[in-house]
């Protein structure tokens, strides 16, 4: 009985730390007045994109000969494209594939990478130095080019890009988790569960992950603001999104042609991007700031 | 601790921290709306197509016959040549009274790709460049089409077309010294064919597996004999691919001919080559056999002349706009920048080629069945088309495979009966016919398929592509595009995995453009299922004797082509350059590339 009551109290304690711990990252965060700004901008941006269909006055496909490239009127609040299609409509429906695009890449690139960083860091040995090397060899590439050489040998296309610029994120989280890994191995509750046979793999994935958790989060925050400009760039060069996708960077690539008659049709995508990334960026500092104890207030 | 008052503070000492730029990003980012809007209510206008200049006619000209006694002859000018009948743009109008003296820098995405060695090259571009070095025997009348003399006086041909003779000129002189006469006429073609020279443009330009040798009958007299009549040839012999080059120099220099050195007998005289930068030539003062189509005769005008190679379109046209170049090669949408620019003109050149043609493969469902392929012509604008961004109202409505600046007196009447004409309407109809029904989303659907094309094209072709896409959606057909680079899409349209494709190729030889697409044996064949009589047509146009006889035949196979339905013959394309105003004169030759020897600077 004292026991039952003394365990109870023992994971009471832990919730209560857990919970404590989220209620002061929550309470950080919303004394950063940076990170609420972004955070904000984030969720209109996610609503708009969820709600596209309704919100964007036209069918982003659609063109209309009669009004290529026209101006931003009460017709068309960003003006048409130069073969008339709305270009607002674009720009809504375009968030919906670049914030897809840099979700979907940052947790191909998180999904393998923690996995490879974790094993990597918890056998050492052989293992950790093959899988370190291979790290070395693609961080070696900067990371567009990497991108490119990937979609060079898969095609063009979205689908592609998110896996191109997935693996290109790949060591960077396979280092990060081998870092946190490599510290929290050597803790009591590992040794313990270690000593009352918890097998490699629950131990990995059920003490070591959850301490591996707090850094990815932040760096694959960043990560996506990263992959969204990675895959707008992939797009502008001709090898992402396929005509008539709205992707952001695609429509620049046809809009460039036309930067001096036509202003409207490379700047609203363009921030479009801008506002999507810097939102990210203020977003994932703060949440950098509030889970790093040294600048907690 | 107090700061040091002894100490001046360093204004540069701050650093930017990551927080402090996210800030000033904040601040600057706002202001984007603000700027747009005072843009906006500042006006924009969409673009609208300029005014532009197409030229005057070109220079007089003279022509010569000859005869010999025997053998039947023609004389030296050929109606219609084997090529274009007329371009309008043979010679910018001038104003003013040409004076010599300064440099024209003129941007070309690419001037010379590989080498300047004409016998070798591929590009077009590059045998234009190398056109101003070496002299041609003979020079196209881009005005009436008649191929007039150059460093030929006069010719004569075989009445089996087998034998070409000319008689050379005795003043023109290499830049280096050796004799111009039939020796060096004689050497240059047998480089052209010889085994181990690189097979390239000027050997299909020579007669290909046509030719068989050339013979220097006197100093002054060349014969070249051919296996098969080649008509095409005497109007290829004005292209710069066939131009003539000092065997002397072309010994000495070896591999490195073409890139370190060139040589010729031309108004300008080559000074450097620093391959995807530029190329400086500059005048021959001792020049004084000019074509007898240029509008002086004597040497050139200009001091200097360069190509700049400016690959990216808009950095090439802000050069222009900026004056880093007195002219550039542009695209279609950028001519409403230059509107309301009054130190820069527009020049339009109709392209030496095929139309423009949205391709289909007819070896592929859905456009297998040829009233899916009369569909989708009925449900394209080409009117509409051409007055969109993307051509700024450049160019003419296709109608056949060849257009009509191709062909003689530009007469395409004869064909327009197989040409079909804009109709939705008829085009819903005969895809109801065939069976394709109007699916809830608005795409037609048989036996569970789309009606759906996979469209693969280059990235630079999309805006012309696009429209495509939009009007065919409006008649229930669905466009996928997969563009790429050029590797892509040439290695796709060879394989065949497309099933349309935008396609064209530029040129001077039209029986051989046509042979190219449409002959069961050409290199982008089986766009139509093989079709005897087509071949039969294309096979007696490359091989007519006369070029009366070609284009009878030409013309033939263009209307079997055309009731075929290969595809949408979509527009005619032209070349557009933009000039400063003080460049006068530019002459432009029968492929539509400019030819500066009457071009001063006023």
């Amino acid at each position: 009985m004292a026991d039952t009551v003394s365990a109870h109290a023992t994971t009471l304690g832990a919730e209560t730390a857990r919970q404590s711990q989220s209620a002061i990252v929550a309470r950080q965060l919303r004394r950063n007045r940076m990170a609420m700004i972004g955070a904000a901008l984030l969720v209109i941006e996610v609503v708009l994109a969820v709600a596209a269909p309704v919100v964007a006055p036209y069918d982003p496909l659609s063109q209309d000969f009669t009004v290529p490239l026209q101006a931003p009127s009460a017709a068309h609040l960003f003006g048409t494209d130069d073969v008339g299609r709305d270009l607002l409509s674009r720009v809504i429906f375009g968030a919906r594939i670049s914030l897809s695009v840099g979700f979907i890449a940052v947790a191909i690139g998180a999904g393998v990478g923690v996995v490879l960083g974790i094993i990597s860091g918890y056998y050492a040995g052989a293992i950790d130095t093959m899988l370190m090397r291979l790290t070395d060899l693609l961080l070696a590439f900067p990371g567009l080019l990497l991108a490119l050489a990937i979609v060079a040998v898969l095609g063009p296309g979205l689908f592609n890009v998110m896996i191109a610029v997935g693996v290109g994120g790949v060591p960077v989280f396979t280092r990060l988790s081998r870092a946190s890994t490599l510290t929290t191995r050597e803790r009591d509750y590992i040794l313990a569960a270690r000593s009352i046979g918890c097998t490699d793999r629950r131990i990995m994935f059920g003490y070591v992950l959850p301490n591996v958790i707090p850094p990815i989060i932040v760096v694959a925050t960043l990560g996506i603001a990263g992959a969204i400009l990675t895959a707008a760039s992939l797009s502008f060069i001709g090898v992402g999104a396929q005509p008539p996708t709205p992707e952001w960077g695609a429509i620049l690539t046809l809009a460039r042609q036309y930067l001096q008659q036509a202003w409207w049709f490379t700047v609203f995508p363009g921030a479009a991007i801008m506002v999507t990334v810097l939102a990210i960026n203020m977003f994932g500092d703060g949440l950098r700031d509030a889970l790093d104890p040294k600048l907690r207030t | 601790m107090d700061p040091d008052p002894n100490v001046t503070p360093d204004p540069l000492a701050t650093s930017m921290s990551r927080r402090r730029l996210l800030r000033l990003a904040v601040g600057s980012s706002a202001m984007i709306p603000l700027a747009a809007l005072l843009a906006a209510c500042g006006g924009s206008s969409s673009p609208t197509t300029p005014t532009t200049s197409t030229g005057s006619t070109g220079a007089s000209t003279s022509t010569t016959s000859g005869s010999t006694g025997g053998a039947t002859t023609t004389s030296a000018a050929t109606p219609a040549g084997a090529g274009s009948a007329a371009t309008p743009a043979a010679t910018t109008a001038s104003s003013g009274t040409a004076k010599p003296g300064g440099t024209l820098t003129m941007a070309y995405a690419q001037s010379v790709a590989d080498t300047l060695n004409q016998h070798i090259s591929n590009f077009t571009v590059s045998r234009m460049v190398a056109r101003h070095v070496l002299d041609c025997l003979v020079s196209v009348d881009t005005t009436s089409g008649q191929v007039k003399p150059w460093l030929a006086s006069k010719w004569d041909i075989s009445a089996d077309g087998l034998q070409y003779t000319f008689t050379l000129r005795t003043e023109p002189k290499f830049h280096d010294g050796t004799a111009f006469n039939a020796a060096a006429v004689k050497a240059n073609f047998d480089y052209t064919v010889a085994p181990n020279t690189k097979r390239a443009w000027a050997y299909g330009a020579l007669g290909g597996d046509k030719y068989d040798h050339t013979e220097a009958v006197d100093d002054q007299t060349v014969r070249v004999v051919f296996k098969k009549p080649d008509v095409g040839f005497l109007s290829l012999l004005s292209d710069g691919g066939l131009g003539i080059d000092s065997p002397t120099a072309m010994q000495k220099l070896g591999d490195q001919y073409g890139q370190k050195g060139l040589v010729g007998t031309g108004a300008f005289k080559f000074v450097e080559m620093v391959l995807n930068d530029h190329v400086t030539l500059q005048r021959n003062p001792d020049y004084n056999w000019g074509p007898s189509t240029a509008k002086h005769q004597g040497a050139a005008y200009l001091d200097q002349l360069i190509f700049r190679d400016i690959t990216e379109n808009a950095t090439r046209a802000a050069a222009l706009q900026n004056g880093n170049v007195q002219m550039a090669r542009l695209v279609n949408s950028q001519v409403a920048q230059f509107k309301g620019v009054n130190t820069i003109r527009i020049i339009q050149i109709p392209k030496a080629g095929t139309t423009r043609m949205y391709l289909m493969n007819s070896a592929k469902s859905p456009s297998d069945d040829i009233n899916v392929r009369k569909a989708m012509n009925m449900a394209v604008d080409k009117k509409t088309l051409i007055g969109l961004p993307a051509w700024a109202g450049i160019g003419n409505p296709g109608i056949a495979p060849l257009p009509s600046n191709m062909v003689p007196n530009h007469d395409l009447s004869s064909l327009k009966q197989y040409d079909i004409a804009y109709d939705p309407t008829q085009a819903g109809q005969l895809l109801d016919q065939a069976g394709w029904k109007m699916g809830s989303d608005g795409i037609r659907t048989k036996n569970g398929a789309q009606l759906a094309f996979d469209f693969v094209c280059q990235t630079a072709d999309i805006p012309q592509v696009e429209p495509l896409g939009g009007m065919l959606s409006k008649v229930g057909a669905k466009l996928n595009i997969k563009s790429g680079d050029f590797n892509f899409w040439i290695n796709n349209t060879l394989k065949r995995t497309f099933d349309m494709t935008l396609m064209s190729d530029s040129g001077y030889n039209p029986s051989g453009l046509v042979e190219e697409f449409f002959y069961s044996k050409g290199p982008y064949a089986d766009y139509l299922t093989a079709n005897p009589e087509i071949d039969t047509a294309v096979e007696a146009a490359v091989n007519a004797p006369t070029t009366d006889e070609m284009w009878k035949n030409l013309f033939t196979a263009m209307g079997l082509i055309m009731q075929q339905v290969p595809g949408v013959m979509a527009w005619e394309d032209m070349y557009i350059d933009g000039a400063s105003t003080k460049v006068q004169d530019v002459g432009y030759n029968e492929d539509g590339f400019a030819f500066f020897y009457d071009t001063w600077l006023g």
